[in-house]
């Protein structure tokens, strides 16, 4: 008898204090290939969380059909919150954009983020228009003349399109499969205008003064440009938005959640975990489980857009 | 110049962490190992290498991939030389003059020209390629989406117009090979397509399962179907190695040892080869068998002894070992700077680099320049761990070619699975592999060169994702293709170049017929 109040009340402390996650190795599904810049994120993330925590976390790349695959092995995996996704918020979207059915956003419990990206329109130093403003009054007079690239953001190719037609104005849009080739299409004058993210090939050569930062086409401001605004400040209703985060299934205990979100808050202000991602042009942040379910919402206001203006 | 410099000390920075010295070393080797064996080819063994890549940092990955790839085209030397049977395609030059050389019981000396033809010009290749990739980087930022297109259709067509088997089937191989890259995603919007409604379709059939399945099981089950008939050929093979081995080697120990005035008569022939390859070898889809093959003809050509050619000249071996290999560098040029591979394996290495997530293209070797000096600093010092580990290999290499084959075939059986798996930790794709290498079997039975699939297949969506963005940014209007000047020169020479094997055709009929 007495044997059995010991391990009751053992057990009602642990879940208590709640010592009791994770008393096992997490599995985390990554949706994209080994190597990748996700994947390379991730890891050293989950390697300062891993000491935090005390257990191992298996990292499990599963890529293909845009992060679907990866998305559908989570929710297949049991709710116990030993199994994690490590998402883009974009990603959930992405499917709409594709013709595909889009993911559904109740299943998943936003956990936490660490890195928030913007995306930036990019335009050449040798363009008459030096701002977003001289940009659109340029396009009215040429119509048909523009060329834009997106650096592989389906959803703000999307924003820029929107502008464009509520601007009612003319440039040609096409999509490069990513950061490199737009900006090499733009260093070669093929295309006038790109659209890539923070720290990427196009945003480097802005900082060396081979581009001419526009405008930013997604929620945030950054600090390296001051005077860019987002789409929402110039008076469009949407912009892109972009986090990184953790998730769990929607039914995974409270407790997991909590327990992730608040190593991941520990980890992100670690020193030598930002000198790890130092030169990769994106510094990590914590964002809290309610701001990553901001930025799915944003998105998702995005992937209207594929109604409004069509392919 | 400086720039380069800085480039090269920063690139030496990268190489000196011990871990990529030792991934090239350990591809050279795995290379020297694979190539020697007779129907595993340097394409076989980068298929084989490029899942496990993956686990090791970006560096040492491409670099373990290089040093493979170099290691096994000297490796496949080795049994032409010995055997008369070519460890890889562009090693039958090689056993033109090798084999005869074997026959005489110079084995020894005609694999030491071959190692130093090798290595002397691979090195020198490489010294080109640390040159030339940053001008041609430069230059290659004229090369817009519209010039892509245009330069992927001259090196499809070239590379389906001179395969073996005549240009009608070549073509249609190619045109398969594109078909097959239509599955999956769509280019530009990633909308699936030819999916059949599957997830795992939908973005298209990966690389690694495709070329595993494709070559690798399907050249197993092949080559296991050829040895029943190849049963009484075997046996010669072995009375001719018994014969060889004990009474000649011991007669002589010269005849296996090349002295400095030999070494002198093939410095012509390994510079001809050197210059004859890393030309070829820089212009996408020629590959570096055609690059032996000239470099063999024009040294008999020049040469004072034409009679000893295919008798035994090692002027001979110098000059297929060097033009084969010249082809290493420059390959890489149009990889790095365009993103077009040259040939199958840089295709391979291609894929690899992607996977790692790094895009070759001109932005790659502006930003990535440490990066990419370190991997042409460990190319360049492959060559050393080449002539190093070759001298060891030649000494040891009768025991390894005379392995039993069933161990080899399914040790290579095994690997090729769990690479599959591996890359993606799915087994869906492990029915890629078996249902591409019912493919490859019957491409082997029905004699449909394969090389122009595999290639189209890999540029299938990049070429598609080309044509469709300049039609983008041009309203539609297709003209644009002939009016932009460099994408105008490409098309035409693919034109050239199929008018002119039409004619040539005709013309060898019409002498037939007379």
């Amino acid at each position: 008898m007495k044997r059995l109040f010991l391990v009751l009340f053992l057990v009602i402390g642990f879940a208590v204090n709640g010592q009791a996650y994770p008393d096992r190795p997490i599995s985390m599904i990554v949706p994209y290939n080994a190597g990748g810049s996700l994947d390379s994120m991730t890891r050293i993330v989950v390697e300062f969380m891993k000491q935090e925590l005390d257990v191992p976390i298996l990292i499990n790349n599963r890529p293909g059909a845009s992060g679907t695959i990866g998305a559908e092995a989570f929710l297949k995996a049991k709710d116990d919150g030993y199994t994690v996704l490590v998402f883009p918020t974009s990603s959930f979207i992405t499917p709409v954009f594709q013709g595909r059915k889009a993911i559904n956003t109740d299943e998943f419990k936003p956990v936490g983020g660490f890195i928030k990206s913007e995306r930036i329109l990019f335009g050449r130093t040798d363009a008459p228009y030096k701002t977003f403003q001289e940009l659109i009054s340029y396009a009215r007079e040429n119509p048909g003349k523009l060329k834009f690239g997106s650096g592989g953001s389906t959803d703000t190719a999307y924003v820029f399109k929107y502008i464009l037609q509520k601007e009612n104005l003319d440039i040609n849009v096409t999509l490069f499969n990513g950061g490199a080739p737009a900006a090499a299409a733009i260093m070669g004058k093929h295309v006038d205008l790109i659209e890539g993210g923070n720290g990427s090939p196009g945003d480097v050569a802005a900082m060396a003064g081979k581009l001419i930062p526009l405008t930013i086409l997604s929620d945030g401001k950054l600090s390296k440009y001051p005077d860019l605004k987002t789409p929402l400040d110039l008076g469009y209703e949407y912009a892109s938005s972009v986090m990184f985060g953790f998730f769990l299934h929607a039914s995974a205990p409270a407790e997991a959640a909590q327990a992730l979100e608040k190593t991941l808050k520990k980890v992100l202000q670690n020193e030598k975990l930002l000198e790890k991602f130092a030169g990769r042009g994106v510094t990590p942040q914590f964002f809290t489980g309610d701001e990553l379910q901001n930025s799915i919402e944003a998105g998702k206001k995005v992937a209207k857009l594929y109604e409004i203006i069509g392919e | 110049m400086t720039e380069l410099l800085s480039n090269v000390m920063l690139g030496m920075d990268l190489l000196l962490q011990w871990e990529v010295l030792f991934a090239a070393a350990g591809g050279v080797v795995a290379g020297l190992m694979m190539g020697a064996v007779p129907g595993l080819s340097d394409i076989i063994a980068i298929c084989l290498m490029v899942p496990f890549t993956f686990y090791l940092n970006p560096i040492a990955g491409i670099a373990m991939l290089m040093g493979l790839s170099k290691g096994a085209n000297f490796g496949g030397a080795i049994p032409a030389i010995l055997f008369n049977i070519p460890g890889t395609p562009q090693a039958v030059i090689t056993a033109f003059d090798g084999y005869p050389l074997t026959k005489q019981g110079k084995a020894g000396k005609a694999l030491k020209v071959a190692l130093f033809a090798s290595c002397i010009a691979d090195g020198i290749s490489d010294l080109i390629l640390i040159f030339l990739a940053a001008p041609v980087a430069m230059a290659a930022i004229m090369i817009g989406p519209a010039e892509h297109a245009s330069v992927v259709i001259f090196a499809l067509v070239l590379i389906s117009i001179t395969s073996e088997t005549g240009p009608v089937i070549g073509l249609a191989s190619m045109l398969f090979g594109l078909l097959l890259s239509s599955v999956g995603a769509d280019p530009l919007s990633g909308a699936p397509r030819l999916a059949f409604g599957s997830d795992e379709l939908s973005s298209g059939i990966n690389i690694v399962p495709m070329a595993l399945g494709f070559f690798v099981v399907s050249e197993i089950i092949w080559q296991i179907c050829l040895d029943k008939k190849k049963e009484a050929e075997r046996v010669k093979l072995q009375l001719l190695e018994d014969q060889i081995d004990p009474s000649i080697e011991q007669k002589s120990k010269k005849n296996h040892s090349l002295s400095f005035s030999e070494f002198k008569r093939c410095i012509p022939a390994i510079g001809r080869g050197t210059l004859i390859g890393s030309s070829i070898g820089a212009l996408p889809g020629i590959g570096t068998t055609v690059g032996a093959y000239l470099s063999y003809v024009a040294t008999k050509k020049a040469s004072k002894h034409p009679e000893d050619f295919g008798k035994g000249s090692i002027e001979g071996i110098a000059a297929a070992e060097a033009g084969n290999n010249a082809c290493n560098g420059p390959n890489l040029i149009p990889l790095i700077t365009l993103g077009i591979p040259g040939n199958l394996a840089a295709a391979l290495i291609l894929g690899a680099f992607t996977m790692q997530g790094l895009t070759p293209g001109p932005m790659f070797m502006e930003q990535q320049a440490p990066l990419l000096y370190a991997l042409f600093i460990v190319l360049f010092f492959s060559n050393f761990f080449t002539l190093f580990f070759g001298i060891l290999y030649t000494k040891l290499i009768r025991k390894m070619v005379s392995l039993p084959k069933n161990y080899i075939y399914s040790a290579v059986l095994v690997f090729a699975l769990i690479g599959t798996y591996i890359v993606h930790n799915n087994t869906f794709e492990l029915y890629f592999t078996l249902i591409f290498s019912v493919i490859g079997l019957l491409c082997r039975k029905g004699k449909i060169p394969m090389i122009p699939l595999l290639i189209a297949y890999i540029l299938g969506s990049s070429l598609e994702l080309k044509i469709r963005q300049t039609l983008d940014l041009h309203a539609y209007d297709f003209s644009v293709f002939l009016t932009k000047p460099i994408s105008c020169v490409f098309l035409s020479f693919s034109v050239v170049v199929i008018v002119y094997t039409i004619y040539k055709k005709l013309k060898s009929k019409a002498t037939a017929t007379e």
